[in-house]
């Protein structure tokens, strides 16, 4: 009995001078809430987040943690971050770009990160910056970039002796070369809104840039100029509808993105139109399969010219500077930036926004630096504002809308051609300028 | 009984005794009601003045008075009339399907046998899962399984067909409960009635409809009334599978979306208040029906 209670008292004591350790330590907390559902992005910032303690821990002795809460930016996220907010209850580091939070910038919420030495010492490019600006000022971190274009199975393209297409006209020979041998061309994926969005975006964009109406979005949102006034968005969904052309599959329009991932994967699609964000989803499909996938960008006219790669700044963060520690929420990013960013991109399968790399970098990520370096892209920071979540919804009712029409032959809402969809585009986005008015 | 008459005829206890009972009955209400109210009403009540604002974001701390704007927007509001369209659709529809199926269901497993019992249990696993589960398991279902068969677009990718489809989903999760319910019913069925109805040369039908149905209206209230609630404020299977379609888009949702991703608290909260009226006076309206024909039955 004496025995067993000193062997307790012991353990007591142990315990307590161990916690008398930890005591002596000074503890940091960093609170991070994001939208990476995705398990590789997650995993990665894990990875530097751990360097990072390490880091903290050898030069100044703290002890910093981090505590992650991860929700689906297309429903939870907003809401989650607002409630907390409203709730006095801040994350040190909130994901997004600046543009869509401009409520949470106007009321003290985001750290002013204008002239931030690291991100000054990154040399980016202006649509880079716009991507994290908010009226001239910098409000977050930006991390990495994303585009789209068309991933392909490389196997089935050499058996079928199809080319990688340079002209649109290529492209659908490709596409009914695809149907003629029993194979869909396309997996698609229009019951999620950032799938229809995409598909529109290479000509909106390229063409509004190149034309100078970098007010398209904000006019718009004003009620300024209406979608008809832009030729851009009509050339677009004709574009995309011959793309749709009469070989969609049953599934076009129920399908998520996952479940286009698993179509092509599967061979059942010979291609696929996606963002650069899924890399690291189709690789995690692929592994240990004898699968390989080609990624092209998509041509939408005849010219032959190189296509434009568009580029939107993907993963950034804001510092809450009312939170207990803005200023290693600060370092951290900044350590990622300079420390981490090659590392960020092996794990995460994302392109890097300085551009570096390691001697793992895949070749695909290779290729969307390089011509990112070319200069020879439309950046959504370029444009003076971005559409608010509000018109982004409404945007993307209308070319789901669209979409669907196309697909089952049946009109959605009233849709049922080009300029219907521009129609019903308009009356969502006056709907939208009537209940900012009131 | 005296005491459930006094409780009915409105009028105050007057005996010592009915006074304690209803003061006892008053206490094991009270934790009850306070959680609610501090969860329910209280909040319900301050956001009122809110719809009477220009509140755009939530964490804004700028907004005015516009008076009945928001209210005078909604009512002459298109999409706002067509997610009440949407939502009244739906909840007839759930609610007539979630019941008849509980209701078929209680009449096949009634009787009490291993099999009943254990089908009941399968019958019943279905509202255990979360209504955003069911809602991605069935689209699944609609795409891969229906679609590939019939070839097919899959009724969750269509605008005409997307309500029934959400309606399919619902009943299917909540046919379970309604079940219960009226298996819960059927069984206090004394069988001294169908014995007597038996001897008196009723046939099976007419049992059915002169015992069974009778007895059971009771459960009819409950289960009507908690289907039709459910119903006018459904939001997490729109939310999944609807959420760029407004065919598929109910009020609560058009609430959601209000105060969240579009920025406009305050319009949101009006419609919100709106929504609970409805809610009120429809369930108010059913619950006073159904009691009428219970007393009448």
């Amino acid at each position: 009995m004496k025995r067993l209670l000193v062997m307790v008292l012991s353990l007591v004591m142990l315990l307590g001078m161990l916690q008398l350790a930890q005591a002596g330590q000074e503890e940091i907390t960093i609170r991070t809430i994001h939208y990476m559902v995705e398990g590789d992005k997650a995993a990665g910032m894990d990875i530097i987040q751990k360097l990072f303690a390490e880091k903290v821990l050898a030069e100044e002795g703290k002890v910093v943690k981090f505590e992650n809460s991860a929700y689906s930016q297309g429903t939870d996220y907003w809401p989650q971050l607002n409630s907390s907010i409203n709730a006095q209850d801040f994350y040190e580091i909130m994901m997004g770009n600046p543009g869509l939070y401009t409520d949470l910038i106007k009321e003290g919420y985001v750290m002013d990160l204008t002239g931030n030495k690291v991100i000054e010492g990154l040399g980016l490019t202006s649509g880079d910056m716009g991507d994290v600006s908010y009226e001239g000022k910098w409000y977050a971190f930006p991390v990495d970039f994303k585009s789209w274009g068309v991933f392909y199975n490389v196997k089935m393209f050499k058996d079928l002796g199809i080319e990688v297409p340079k002209t649109e006209t290529e492209l659908l020979a490709a596409c009914k070369k695809l149907q003629e041998n029993g194979i869909s061309p396309w997996a698609e994926w229009y019951a999620d809104g950032a799938s229809v969005d995409i598909n529109m975006r290479t000509v909106v964009w390229t063409k509004a840039l190149a034309n100078g109406d970098k007010d398209l979005f904000k006019d718009l949102m004003s009620g300024e100029k209406k979608v008809h006034d832009y030729p851009y968005f009509k050339e677009a969904l004709e574009t995309w509808a011959r793309r749709i052309g009469d070989w969609a599959r049953p599934d076009a329009v129920s399908n998520k993105q996952t479940d286009a991932n698993e179509v092509f994967i599967s061979g059942q699609a010979g291609m696929l139109y996606q963002g650069t964000w899924n890399i690291g989803s189709i690789e995690s499909l692929i592994e240990g399969k004898d699968f390989e996938y080609g990624f092209f960008l998509c041509p939408t006219d005849d010219s032959g010219a190189n296509p434009v790669l568009n580029v939107q700044v993907d993963q950034a963060f804001m510092i809450n500077p009312k939170s207990k520690n803005p200023d290693y929420a600060a370092k951290f990013m900044e350590f990622w930036l300079t420390d981490c960013m090659g590392l960020w991109s092996d794990e995460s399968f994302q392109p890097g926004i300085t551009g570096a790399t390691t001697e793992n970098t895949p070749p695909l990520l290779l290729a969307l630096l390089e011509a990112k370096a070319s200069g020879n892209t439309a950046c959504y920071g370029d444009f003076t504002v971005p559409f608010t979540s509000a018109f982004t919804g409404a945007y993307r009712t209308a070319l789901t809308a669209f979409a669907a029409s196309i697909v089952t032959g049946e009109p959605q809402s009233g849709v049922d051609s080009v300029e219907t969809c521009l129609n019903y585009m308009q009356e969502l986005f006056d709907e939208e300028i009537s209940k900012a008015a009131l | 009984m005296s005491q459930l008459r006094t409780v009915k005829s409105g009028r105050k206890p007057t005996s010592p005794y009915a006074r304690k009972t209803f003061a006892g009955n008053l206490l094991f209400l009270l934790p009850t009601v306070l959680l609610f109210a501090f969860v329910v009403l209280v909040p319900f009540f301050q956001g009122i003045p809110y719809s009477f604002t220009n509140w755009k974001s939530i964490v804004s701390t700028q907004f005015s008075f516009n008076g009945l704007a928001n209210y005078r927007y909604l009512l002459g509001n298109k999409f706002f009339l067509m997610s009440l369209g949407v939502t009244f659709r739906f909840m007839l529809l759930y609610m007539l399907g979630s019941n008849l199926m509980g209701f078929f269901l209680a009449l096949l497993l009634r009787r009490t046998s291993a099999f009943n019992n254990f089908s009941r249990t399968v019958f019943f696993l279905p509202f255990t899962v979360s209504v955003t589960a069911a809602a991605i398991v069935w689209s699944y279902v609609f795409t891969d399984v229906y679609g590939t068969i019939t070839k097919l677009v899959s009724p969750l990718g269509l605008e005409s067909q997307i309500v029934n489809a959400m309606v399919m989903i619902g009943s299917w999760r909540d046919m379970g409960y309604t079940m219960l319910i009226y298996l819960a019913a059927m069984q206090t069925i004394s069988k001294d009635y169908y014995e007597a109805a038996s001897i008196e040369g009723a046939n099976t039908f007419k049992q059915f409809t002169k015992i069974t149905l009778p007895m059971i209206v009771p459960a009819f209230t409950a289960n009507i009334t908690i289907t039709l609630a459910w119903g006018l404020r459904s939001f997490d299977l729109p939310m999944v599978v609807s959420l760029t379609k407004r065919a598929g888009q109910t009020t609560a949702v058009y609430v959601y979306q209000s105060i969240f991703a579009n920025n406009n608290a305050g319009l949101g909260q009006a419609a919100a208040i709106i929504l609970t009226l409805i809610l009120i006076v429809l369930t108010q309206a059913v619950t006073y029906t159904l009691r009428r024909i219970e007393v009448e039955l």
